[in-house]
């Protein structure tokens, strides 16, 4: 333990608070609206976020992480669950405890995880040098920057369960040497293969590196080495069972992916200049110190493999190796923590107390904050009335129901019509744009019928074989479909930019989206004898008495 | 003070260890409810009751777990770090349990509070174990 006296922990406890504080603003008072109990997903800009949501709600139901709910998997019942399960299963406990909504509690478990990260990280650098760790500090504002913090609103969670699972781990790897933490480090490592299986492969680099690092520098110990193995070996046992699900479901299929482009995606994703280039060459400068410690302490070794994993992109890990740069701050932050005490030792010389550090590290907190916070000021991808209506779906059809929306704000994003919890299809927008230019409807109809296709759906042959339904069944996700065989049909009313973009792009619709759904809804209502089943402001949903027949009389 | 509280504790190794425990535990519910407090100021739009439900889930599955998992350590590291630390822990543990006995057939509607109060019950009894078998190692 690092003994310090009472006022340097006085100081000390100061400059956590201050981060923890604006840490809070930055992230999540910012991308909340500084509300919690939002009754509707709040601050979800993509599909992706969607997706975990409707897991959390199969999971509540059936109870476990078995199989993937069928009105996900186009009928299939005998799919299994190939996703990591940390997120969704955390967040479905939370929400039993709290009785918060599941969309607020899954963002909820994200954000605390990810700033305990931060914190542990500090301890981790604390027992290397407890003035670096203050002035490293600052540096982990950054995760809420721009670009950093897209990678919380468009549903990177599980990275970053996985990732702060993967900070316990450097913990562990740490402190090897005390008594029970290798199998706390077992724990922590099944815990990171459960949460975002990306970050357990990256072990074998990490592993790999600090081994050289003690081998070149000869301080490796058979004792220490033989603490971690038993830790790798725990983990294997107890995430097996999972590990077989990932190596023949997502391993099976990564070997396409591993020929990725290197440079697809990458304008997404942060590059090492995205703070700024005066923090990144300062960052930089850091490293190469580090470098040159790198015998001194494992945080050093930690820090620059991470750094090097940031890249492996151009190898082929493609988005996985890329993703790592969203934490860069807090892995980075040693780097930048030990060039500030560098240079300010060197000016300081022996002035330089954990309570001077502590001081600086809270002004740079504050530069930083004001530098690099940028409001979010949008409720997100999906709005409240089209949540409504698809919460109405969800709980009043007949659980064999089949849904169809026409296109409206979000729905392009297949994933978030998961959350009906039924069979869904939803219209192409050029089928869509099609139908508005002939003005008329037709019984066929090209549709995306919506389903969780990740590892085209597989199912468990043996213990460790694995089929796939999509590949055996050749199972196609946009069919023509006939319009008049469904049993609900979902139309909305407003639009705030699908149908505006699609006027910018071609002038001749007009960008009030009422003016074609309606008309739509009133002929169904009147020529077909549909009933309204649900509305509100923004979604009109109908009932087909009779799917199968006719439902469009020219 | 101490004394008068556990005064029915014979073992006075045993004892020390549990007025230990609830010194930090009562400092720890402190810091939560300091918390609480910067969450209701910094999200103003919330009410009071969904921060108190909030902060209750929080202690219930991660900070009281984490703190007693972390009790082996209570020696090597201080209590701010043992919290932090035993949090992820915690989180972890409680997604593969409840991963595995969601699989066994136990339904997850049950784990928020089984596994939790599981976590504490044996954490508790290894740690009172050990105390009593090894005095000097619990001072």
């Amino acid at each position: 333990m690092v003994d310090l006296s009472a006022e340097s922990k006085v100081w000390e406890h100061l400059a956590l608070l201050v981060l923890f504080v604006t840490l809070l603003v930055m992230g999540p008072a910012n991308i909340w609206d500084k509300k919690i109990d939002h009754t509707h997903p709040y601050g979800l800009f993509a599909q992706d976020a969607f997706i975990f949501t409707s897991y959390q709600y199969y999971l509540s139901e059936s109870g476990n992480w078995h199989q993937l709910a069928p009105y996900l998997a186009r009928g299939y019942t005998d799919i299994i669950q190939s996703q990591p399960s940390v997120l969704e299963i955390l967040s479905v406990l939370l929400a039993q405890a709290t009785g918060l909504g599941f969309f607020m509690t899954i963002y909820v478990i994200v954000m605390l995880l990810v700033l305990l990260a931060v914190f542990c990280f500090y301890f981790l650098v604390r027992s290397f040098n407890p003035k670096v760790a203050l002035l490293s500090l600052p540096l982990n504002v950054l995760i809420f920057s721009a670009i950093f913090i897209q990678a919380f609103t468009w549903g990177n969670w599980p990275f970053f369960v996985g990732s702060s699972m993967f900070v316990l781990f450097f913990w562990c790897l740490n402190n090897i040497k005390k008594r029970l933490v290798p199998a706390l480090g077992s724990l922590t490592m099944a815990a990171i293969a459960f949460g975002h299986t990306s970050e357990y492969i990256f072990i074998a680099p990490l592993l790999g590196f600090i081994l050289l690092v003690d081998v070149v520098s000869r301080t490796f110990q058979w004792q220490e080495w033989k603490r971690i193995a038993g830790m790798v070996l725990g983990s294997v046992l107890i995430a097996g069972y999972y590990l077989i699900i990932f190596s023949g479901t997502f391993l099976h299929h990564a070997q396409a992916q591993f020929l990725t482009p290197k440079s697809q995606g990458l304008s997404l994703f942060v590059s090492i200049t995205t703070p700024g280039v005066l923090l990144a060459v300062a960052v930089g400068i850091g490293a190469a110190i580090g470098v040159l410690m790198l015998r001194k302490h494992r945080v050093l070794q930690i820090a620059f493999v991470l750094l090097l994993i940031g890249f492996t992109n151009y190898i082929g890990t493609g988005k996985r190796g890329l993703e790592t740069r969203f934490l860069w701050p807090i892995y980075l932050s040693v780097f930048f923590g030990l060039l500030l005490y560098l240079i300010l030792s060197w000016i300081l010389k022996h002035r330089l107390s954990l309570r001077v550090c502590a001081l600086i590290s809270i002004a740079f907190t504050v530069f930083f904050a004001h530098q690099y916070y940028l409001p979010i000021s949008s409720h997100g991808l999906l709005p409240k009335e089209s949540w409504q209506a698809m919460e109405w779906v969800g709980h009043e059809t007949p659980r064999n129901a089949t849904i169809f929306y026409f296109l409206g704000d979000a729905y392009d994003q297949a994933g978030v019509l998961f959350n009906t919890q039924r069979l869904t299809s939803v219209i192409l927008p050029d089928e869509y744009i099609s139908l508005i230019r002939s003005n008329q409807l037709r019984r066929m109809v090209k549709v995306e019928r919506v389903s969780d296709r990740t590892n085209a759906y597989p199912y468990r042959k043996g213990l460790f074989s694995f089929g796939f339904h999509q590949l055996e069944d050749a199972v196609e996700s946009r069919v023509l479909v006939d319009l008049c065989s469904f049993d609900y049909y979902v139309l909305d009313k407003i639009s705030y930019y699908m149908i505006p973009l699609l006027h910018q792009r071609i002038p001749e619709i007009n960008p009030d989206i009422s003016t074609y759904n309606l008309p739509i809804a009133h002929h169904f209502m009147t020529k077909a004898n549909f009933t309204k089943a649900y509305e509100n402001g923004g979604v009109l949903v109908l009932k087909n008495p009779q799917p199968g027949g006719e439902c469009i009389v020219q | 003070m101490e004394a008068c509280l556990f005064s029915k504790i014979r073992n006075p190794e045993v004892s020390a260890l549990f007025n230990k425990l609830v010194r930090e535990l009562i400092v720890v519910f402190a810091v939560a409810l300091g918390i609480g407090i910067v969450l209701k100021v910094l999200f103003p739009l919330t009410s009071i009751g969904s921060v108190a439900k909030l902060m209750g889930g929080v202690v219930w599955l991660f900070v009281l777990p984490g703190y007693a998992v972390m009790l082996p350590w209570q020696k090597e590291f201080g209590l701010l770090e043992r919290v932090v630390v035993g949090m992820l822990a915690a989180a972890g543990m409680l997604a593969i349990t409840s991963y595995y006995l969601g699989l066994a057939g136990l339904h997850i509607r049950t784990h928020s509070w089984l596994l939790p109060a599981l976590i504490l019950v044996v954490s508790a009894v290894l740690l009172f174990w050990r105390a009593r078998k090894a005095p000097m190692q619990a001072q």
